[in-house]
């Protein structure tokens, strides 16, 4: 594959796992299977492009006129019949802008993310929507599984900048209202904001008929607190400060983080939202090959 | 001392400033706290509230933790001590010699008190402290022969202590050690200390340090507490020399030596004064810092003597200072009058010039000016053939020149004149009969072998102007008729002789004076009973040789003249506490007599009266008076005579040592070190009892490596932390890209 001119695409890290594109598929069809159980199943006649014949697809939708003329199989696809909406909401405040020894900051983690997740899914023509916010929507790409569509997201990622204070609760609550019903929201987000009216949000999107997958993004640093010396830390978001001697407070403040991402476990769990912790020292790809093979698993 | 300890290393106690080390590093992380960027405080802030009681107690605790570390082991390398300062020697019971230096220097005034007063404090402060030796003997250094032994009760040691005098004499340090060192050499005390409380003058202690006593008792410590508090102002007479012939009509030239033992220059006016009088102008002088070339300087004066007699004298320097004793001193002289030169002289011819006459030259050597003019010398001349034995009780010395022969009766009377203490003087002249002087005064007079130096041959050399002369070739210049006259031999050997008679070998050879380089002497001299005689092997006149005409002769005969009195030449003064021998003019059989010695009055004006006895001796009656503790002019007059108006018949001075006037001291460490290169390891040195025994202790436990190992462990300690917080802190860099300041220049990602 040709080296990619995006940002945070990189072709050569998802080509080299193998079976990811039909994992991701198995994946996503659950997705689907759980959409066709919906009142929104059938097929718009608007034709918007081929794509070839994998096991599993409805033999209805294949193209024998392409397949008479190159002996090949294709499926007819158009542009309503995608089953999937799916909307990755990525978190571009500016305690997304931090890094302490890795190589790439939260916010760029889940630029790597959204993107991984917008080109697997517009290649198994769902339609993907790209949300970047902070205290508002920075920008907003309404789901769409072209080409096209995915060098928009490509480019408007690679635009953005982390920087202003996150207040995510309202936010959620307004896409909420204003997503199309039963989409895939996957959000990817330190989560750096009031525990309960986060948590309020969220359960407005299942109460919207939205599956949910939190992706949790954690700097190993602020999992593990390894400072020794006595700091005063600079708060990246108002820029308060407060000195601390780290020794004597490493554990109780490993506590805290673990009770906050405790928290998050436990809540999710109850409202049916997937939650995934993601320490950003783990590779994009590697962290995504594990989810999906695990969740393949479990809607085995 | 902090809470009844005392410490061996009391400057390591600085040390217990690092208690203040954890304090501060404390505060100066905090004020150097670094800033770095963080996602969120929110954890930050409720780990600091959750923990914030918690972490208060274990900061202090740690902080107090730490200080107190810091405090034992700043404690610890001080070494605390509880126990006495005086069981330094490792034993309750130990033996203690106390040397008390009570010699002039110790009057010494420094501020309020003198040197004496601080040393003797110190001294009672061991007799009467809980560290007090179990036995102990007190030394004074200038006691004479106090009895000294070695006891428990200090009380008496303390209440001998009050009352030990200042003395005038030099404090024989070296053999005072001895004596402690005999002391406790008899003692089973286990542990044996030598105290010595004293000025560490330098004069006393280069001698102690040149001493082998204590080098040979190693187990013996010696600990000196020096009582110096700081330079003194101080210029003292050190010498005063007395030059000339006692004898009315001549000069006597005085010469005083000033030493300063000032750090500063200083000017003095020094003065003569004789019977009371003064005598001459006063002399100014200016020496420079003790130490320095110029510190000395000498005073001469010039003293003609017209009177015969006791005459007393005294050289004072007139600027008052820290010592008084040494600005003056004393001298006691007994002036002799006129010497009775007595010239028994051979034939002459009547045709024969003046010059080589036998009694001419030397009548004008003995009396250059005649009877015009007061002279010490008035010589009277005889015919040998008139010569009555008689005639010698009016004699101090006699010449006899160019004498042909003695009758028995002569030679008899010339040899007791001479036992008696007279002088005689032969000239042997072509006239001579060697064989009657040999008869008449070797073989018939049996005491000291004759009175002759030994026996007369036969003359040798001819005599003319074409016949040889033999010159002399050595001079006795050490003699006193002979010494000082001129600086080198060569100024001598002016003398040429044609004929002299040859002197047999002798059992008890004589001193030679004059020698002829043929190895014949020409002069010789021998001791006779208390007198002399002088054999000079050539003629007094111009006849065999240039001798009367020679610049040596006249000196030779007129200092045999004027030495030739009896007594004149008794010391002009002696050192305190020197024992004096005196000399009455008794008969020899006057072995009940008793002298009455008036000592110089003391400080409330009385003067008392010792009487001592007189006993007989070869040389005569003689008196020992050893009672020259106090300095000043001590006169003597005939005792047991019950009347007090006995008159004077001599005195003596007794002046100070002239060493102790300068008070430069010893420097402690460079004495104790000295002490050291001479294996003498158990030497101490302290400017009182405390820091010496401080010292003494320190070192009794040995070479203390551990004091050191347990620095460099503190140091490595530290220089570990240093090291570790460095790393750590390199460790703990903040990334540009934490850092709130450059987090424009330095994006994260």
């Amino acid at each position: 594959m040709a080296k990619s001119s995006y940002l945070y695409f990189e072709p050569e890290r998802i080509e080299k796992l193998s079976n990811l594109n039909l994992l991701a598929r198995q994946a996503v069809e659950g997705f689907v299977s759980g959409l066709h159980r919906s009142p929104h199943k059938g097929f718009s006649v608007e034709f918007s492009e081929h794509r070839e014949y994998v096991p599993g697809d409805d033999i209805r939708h294949l193209d024998w006129v392409a397949w008479g003329r190159s002996d090949r199989c294709y499926i007819k696809q158009y542009e309503q019949e995608t089953n999937l909406r799916a909307y990755v909401l990525l978190d571009a405040s500016a305690s997304m802008n931090y890094r302490h020894t890795g190589e790439v900051t939260k916010f760029a983690y889940g630029c790597y993310l959204a993107a991984c997740l917008s080109y697997l899914m517009c290649r198994q023509q769902d339609a993907v929507g790209v949300i970047a916010f902070d205290n508002d929507i920075r920008f907003h790409l309404p789901p769409a599984s072209t080409p096209a569509h995915l060098d928009r997201v490509f480019r408007e990622l690679e635009k953005t900048r982390p920087g202003r204070k996150t207040t995510m609760a309202p936010v959620f609550h307004r896409l909420a209202d204003t997503l199309a019903k039963r989409g895939l929201v996957i959000v990817i987000s330190d989560l750096y904001d009031e525990q309960s009216e986060v948590l309020k949000a969220l359960q407005h999107f299942a109460y919207r008929k939205h599956q949910l997958i939190l992706l949790h993004l954690m700097d190993p640093a602020e999992l593990t607190f390894p400072f020794r010396k006595i700091f005063t830390f600079v708060d990246l978001e108002t820029d308060e400060k407060l000195q601390v001697d780290p020794r004597g407070i490493r554990d109780a403040y490993v506590q805290e983080v673990q009770a906050f991402t405790a928290r998050y476990r436990k809540e999710c769990s109850d409202r049916n939202i997937e939650y995934v912790l993601t320490p950003t020292d783990t590779p994009y790809d590697q962290m995504l090959l594990t989810y999906l093979a695990k969740r393949r698993a479990l809607l085995r | 001392m902090i809470l009844g300890l005392t410490f061996a290393t009391p400057l390591l106690l600085l040390g217990l400033l690092a208690v203040a080390i954890p304090p501060l590093l404390h505060l100066l992380a905090r004020a150097r706290a670094q800033e770095v960027l963080f996602p969120t405080l929110r954890f930050l802030r409720a780990s600091v509230e959750k923990t914030a009681r918690r972490r208060r107690f274990q900061n202090v605790l740690l902080m107090a933790l730490r200080m107190l570390l810091l405090l034992l082991l700043a404690l610890a390398v001080a070494e605390p001590i509880t126990q006495a300062l005086g069981s330094w020697v490792a034993s309750p019971r130990y033996a203690a010699a106390v040397l008390f230096d009570n010699s002039l220097s110790m009057g010494a005034r420094q501020g309020a008190a003198t040197r004496l007063d601080r040393a003797r404090q110190q001294a009672q402060l061991l007799l009467s402290g809980t560290d007090k030796p179990a036995l102990a003997a007190l030394l004074p250094t200038n006691a004479g022969a106090a009895p000294r032994e070695l006891t428990g009760r200090l009380d008496t040691l303390r209440e001998q202590l009050r009352n030990v005098p200042l003395s005038f004499g030099r404090a024989p340090l070296a053999a005072q050690v001895a004596t402690a060192l005999d002391l406790l050499r008899n003692d089973t005390s286990p542990q044996k200390v030598i105290y010595v409380f004293s000025d560490l003058q330098r004069a006393s202690f280069e001698e102690l340090l040149a001493s082998d006593a204590l080098a040979r008792d190693e187990d013996v410590h010696l600990i000196v507490v020096h009582a110096n508090d700081g330079p003194v102002e101080n210029v003292g007479l050190r010498d005063l020399r007395v030059q000339g012939q006692r004898v009315v009509g001549q000069t006597l030239d005085l010469t005083a030596v000033l030493t300063n033992s000032s750090p500063t220059d200083r000017t003095v006016d020094v003065r003569l004064q004789v019977n009371g009088a003064p005598v001459g102008a006063r002399v100014r002088r200016t020496l420079s810092p003790v130490g320095s070339e110029g510190s000395s300087a000498t005073v001469r004066f010039r003293l003609p003597l017209t009177e015969s007699g006791p005459l007393a004298g005294e050289v004072i320097l007139e600027q008052t200072d820290d010592l008084l004793p040494d600005n003056v001193r004393r001298f006691a002289l007994d002036v002799a009058s006129g010497v009775r030169a007595l010239i028994v002289r051979g034939p002459s011819r009547e045709t024969d010039p003046l010059y080589l006459a036998p009694d001419a030259l030397l009548r004008i050597a003995l009396d250059p000016f005649g009877p015009q003019r007061p002279w010490s010398v008035r010589p009277q001349v005889v015919e040998s053939d008139r010569f009555d034995p008689a005639s010698l009780q009016a004699a101090d010395i006699v010449f006899c020149t160019d004498v042909p022969a003695f009758t028995p009766e002569q030679a008899d009377a010339l040899a007791r004149f001479a036992a008696a203490g007279g002088t005689v003087f032969f000239f042997l002249g072509p006239d001579v009969d060697p064989a009657n002087y040999n008869e008449r005064f070797v073989q018939a007079i049996e005491q000291e072998g004759g009175l002759l130096p030994g026996r007369i041959e036969a003359a040798v050399g001819e005599i003319g102007p074409s016949a040889d002369a033999t010159p002399i070739d050595w001079v006795d210049m050490a003699h006193p008729y002979l010494a000082g006259l001129y600086d080198s031999l060569n100024e001598y050997l002016d003398v040429i002789v044609q004929r002299h008679y040859r002197l047999a070998d002798s059992a008890r050879p004589p001193r030679v004076l004059l020698r002829l380089e043929t190895g014949d002497p020409l002069v010789v001299h021998k001791a006779f009973g208390s007198g002399q005689v002088v054999l000079c092997t050539t003629g007094a006149s111009r006849r065999w040789s240039n001798l009367p005409m020679a610049r040596l002769f006249v000196p030779l005969v007129l200092r045999a003249a004027l030495l030739s009195r009896p007594g004149s030449q008794a010391p002009e003064s002696y050192l305190a506490g020197s024992p004096v021998v005196l000399r009455p003019d008794l008969p020899p059989t006057a072995t009940t007599a008793s002298l009455d010695v008036i000592l110089p009055p003391d400080d409330s004006g009385t003067s008392e009266v010792v009487t001592v006895p007189v006993r007989p001796s070869k040389e005569g009656p003689v008196a020992a008076f050893d009672r020259t503790e106090r300095c000043g002019i001590y006169q003597w007059r005939l005792g047991g005579t019950g009347e007090s108006e006995t008159p004077v018949r001599g005195a003596f001075a007794v002046n100070p040592s002239g060493a102790e006037c300068d008070l430069q001291p010893f420097d402690p460490d460079a004495f104790r070190q000295g002490m050291r290169n001479r294996g003498l390891q158990r030497t101490y040195v302290g400017a009182d009892l405390a820091s010496a025994h401080a010292s003494a202790l320190t070192d009794a436990q040995g070479a203390n490596w551990w004091d050191l190992l347990l620095v460099l462990a503190i140091l490595t300690l530290v220089a570990e932390s240093v090291v570790a917080n460095r790393l750590r802190a390199r460790a703990d860099a903040v990334p540009a890209h934490l850092n709130p300041r450059l987090r424009d220049e330095h994006p994260p990602a």
